[in-house]
């Protein structure tokens, strides 16, 4: 590489939380090649992308440009779009065509996108309003910006998550017309075949850090993925084994619109059944299925061999399947409501007398249960908004253990929280399936999935890749069936 | 709640509290107050406690006597010994040095079925012996006074015949740098001895012990290795054990088992 780099990150580190920080991200980004930053789910992509795009600041080290005017465009992996324009003022946004009298010359606006979708075999319709788009089109429009002014950098944030082959295939044409063109493109990917089929550099990251940078020309798949895992450390989960009991759950073609496409497995009793798959594979959408928020197109589920529908949270509820969401501050915690109501809401009716509630006997229990999930401080007039995270995720628990379901889904239960809270969490886990409970374990960390799970689903766009069992579980090949490589 | 389950509750409850009064209990129980009564005429007569006016006291040679192992520890080793033998599963060979928490390992397991149980402790030994399901091994050696349970030189020889899956260790003292260590020196040699002859390590230890040092130590925690404590436990302690590899289970006990089946 003898061009002059036209951005240059040095030595930049940015603390995010008491978890997570970036450090000493240092990386060069050359004009004209297609830059791939690839990593698991949380090793600090999107956040080092924010920081190169201007979203946040870096606590130190620096970003060096070639000249100060540069033209950067951020697509993020939402693609933003404006849902009451229609496609072609929204691929103009920023530079409209202008007539004679300064007005928008509409006309040709809309013959410009239209020879630019036919160029690139786009889909879509100029006049059609964004609103009534699918999640692949909007993608592809936002996608499509890209090539209206001339950019310097274009950074594409996981574009190709939720798109089909045919999208796919018309993104990477998008990506090399930028390349003809000159401009420099970051890309952030999960899959390992794009790394083949458009980059020049790849760089991998891991846990806040860049664990090393190469030319694609230079390297193979297998010694990308041993890169991404590292060294794993599965033996610390304190998993147990058990005997597994009969089926309590069996999904027949579970299908969702618009990702979830034939979905069939089944858990036992005692299992701790793990499904992980990357960001946008499907996985809350599964979870929020088997809870009845979201419908279902097409398949079965069974509870205990029956066969049952669910058309809200309360009929999962009402068949024994309880769901500790992902975004707990958000979905799980009453706000302004106090440890006492928070924990017995989901239970009231074991709490019932004559006269009302029993509140002699709720106050015990709260008692008991934040005594033995180690919810501190505990106190029964506490408000769990102030809570930190781990604490808030064992009040959610807290809150179903009492409601005596059969089967639990956790979803990524131990994201943002400290390790103490997630110690207690494996535990009370484990406490389950030790009396004859079952948990179906979504999660994104390798090493957690690994460690505490009997079986493990991987979740690819929609689909079930693979069913591995814990003795034959390694990191690499769970990523290799997550990366479709 | 059953008449008995109730008086057991009631007895734990007066040993902690020394003095109780019927209202607490009965939202306790959450049973009337006459059962309550009743209950406590019960245990009156048998010398257990005197009643009072709305309430009961401990009898003082009782409280005197329970003191001797303190309730709290008594419980949490209740507790150690259940989420233990979560850890076992039938036809499994298992090693139980004594200890209480290696004794409420034994009360727990009743339920698993032919297990064989290598152990040095006679406490132990009684109580698996009443349990049809098991083979037990009791070594030889010199009989402590005051473990009642054999150690020595005759015990270190008859151990070299046996190889168990799990051992489980009860362990006085926890250091920073995860040093084991316990009270008594025949008993260090004999842990130290026993690691040898056994796959996986199993240590008890109760909360309080963490960060303590005993007098005599018989090595350092490895990877690998299972450590199974009371609730209790700070969190930078919890913290340090994960990030040394070290697999820690804690006595969480509060799921009821599933409403529908």
């Amino acid at each position: 590489m003898d061009k002059q780099p036209f951005l240059r990150l040095d030595h930049i580190t940015k603390t995010i939380s008491d978890e997570f920080s970036l450090s000493d991200i240092c990386l060069s980004i050359y004009p004209g090649m297609v830059h791939i930053l690839i990593g698991e789910n949380g090793s600090g992509k999107t956040c080092l992308l924010h920081i190169i795009a201007g979203l946040s600041q870096a606590d130190t080290g620096h970003l060096q440009y070639e000249n100060i005017k540069e033209k950067i465009l951020f697509l993020p992996q939402e693609p933003q779009v404006f849902e009451n324009l229609t496609v072609a003022e929204n691929l103009f946004f920023n530079c409209y065509p202008l007539s004679w009298n300064r007005s928008i010359d509409f006309i040709k606006m809309i013959k410009k996108s239209k020879e630019l979708f036919q160029q690139f075999g786009i889909p879509l319709n100029p006049n059609s309003v964004v609103h009534y788009l699918g999640y692949a089109q909007r993608q592809l429009l936002s996608a499509a910006k890209a090539l209206i002014s001339d950019w310097d950098l274009v950074i594409f944030d996981e574009p190709s998550a939720a798109l089909g082959e045919p999208e796919r295939q018309i993104l990477f044409s998008i990506i090399k017309e930028l390349k003809r063109k000159g401009t420099s493109v970051l890309y952030v990917s999960h899959r390992l075949d794009e790394i083949f089929k458009i980059g020049d550099v790849v760089t991998v990251m891991g846990q806040g850090k860049i664990i090393g940078t190469k030319t694609v020309a230079d390297i193979d798949k297998k010694s990308i993925v041993k890169m991404m895992t590292g060294k794993s450390l599965t033996e610390r989960y304190p998993r147990f084994i058990r005997p597994l009991g009969e089926p309590v759950l069996e999904v027949h073609n579970l299908s969702s619109y618009p990702i979830l496409k034939d979905i069939s497995f089944s858990l036992y009793r005692r299992e701790i059944l793990g499904i992980t798959g990357l960001m946008g594979s499907g996985r809350t959408k599964l979870a929020h299925c088997l809870f009845g928020e979201e419908p279902v197109s097409k398949g079965s589920i069974q509870v205990n061999g029956t066969e049952i529908t669910l058309r809200s949270p309360i009929d999962a509820l009402k068949n024994g399947i309880a769901l500790i969401p992902e975004d707990r501050s958000v979905n799980s915690i009453l706000h302004y409501q106090n440890l006492l109501l928070n924990i017995t809401i989901a239970s009231l009716d074991r709490f019932k007398s004559i006269t009302g509630l029993h509140t002699g006997r709720m106050f015990h229990a709260v008692r008991k249960y934040s005594d033995h999930m180690g919810i501190k401080t505990g106190n029964v007039n506490d408000y769990p908004d102030n809570y930190s995270g781990g604490n808030q995720q064992k009040v959610a628990l807290a809150r179903w253990l009492a409601y005596r379901a059969d089967i639990y889904i956790f979803d990524e239960p131990s994201r943002g929280i400290d390790v103490s809270s997630k110690i207690d969490l494996y535990n009370a886990i484990n406490d389950i399936v030790a009396k004859k409970g079952s948990v179906i374990l979504i999660s994104s960390d390798i090493e957690e999935i690994i460690g505490m799970c009997d079986r493990i689903l991987v979740l690819t766009t929609g689909t079930i890749v693979a069913e591995i069992p814990h003795e034959q579980a390694t990191p690499e090949r769970i990523l290799k069936y997550a990366t479709r490589g | 709640m059953f008449v008995l389950e109730r008086h057991r509750v009631i007895r734990n409850y007066l040993i902690e509290h020394k003095q109780v009064d019927v209202r607490t209990l009965a939202e306790l129980l959450s049973v009337s107050e006459v059962t309550i009564r009743r209950d406590l005429e019960k245990l009156e007569e048998n010398r257990f406690l005197i009643r009072t006016h709305g309430g009961a006291l401990l009898i003082e040679s009782i409280q005197d006597q329970a003191s001797l192992p303190p309730p709290n520890q008594f419980f949490e080793a209740i507790d150690i010994g259940k989420t233990a033998s979560r850890l076992i599963q039938p036809s499994d060979t298992i090693m139980l040095l004594s200890g209480n928490h290696c004794q409420a390992i034994a009360k727990a397991i009743q339920d698993i079925d032919h297990l064989v149980v290598l152990t040095n402790d006679i406490a132990i030994a009684m109580e698996l012996g009443n349990q049809k399901n098991k083979s037990i091994v009791l070594l030889g050696g010199d009989l402590s006074y005051n473990d009642k349970a054999v150690y020595g030189a005759l015990t270190l020889d008859d151990m070299k015949r046996f190889h168990v899956n799990k051992l489980f260790v009860t362990v006085d003292g926890f250091s920073e740098h995860f040093e084991l260590s316990v009270s008594t020196q025949e008993k260090a040699l004999l842990i130290h001895e026993a690691r040898n002859n056994a796959r996986e390590m199993v240590f008890l230890c109760s909360a309080e012990n963490f960060n303590n040092h005993g007098f005599y130590s018989f090595g350092t925690a490895k990877q690998g290795d299972t450590i199974i404590t009371d609730r209790k436990l700070s969190d930078s302690i919890k913290r340090k054990l994960f990030d040394a590899n070290l697999r820690l289970f804690t006595t969480i006990d509060i799921y009821e088992g599933p409403k529908n089946g």
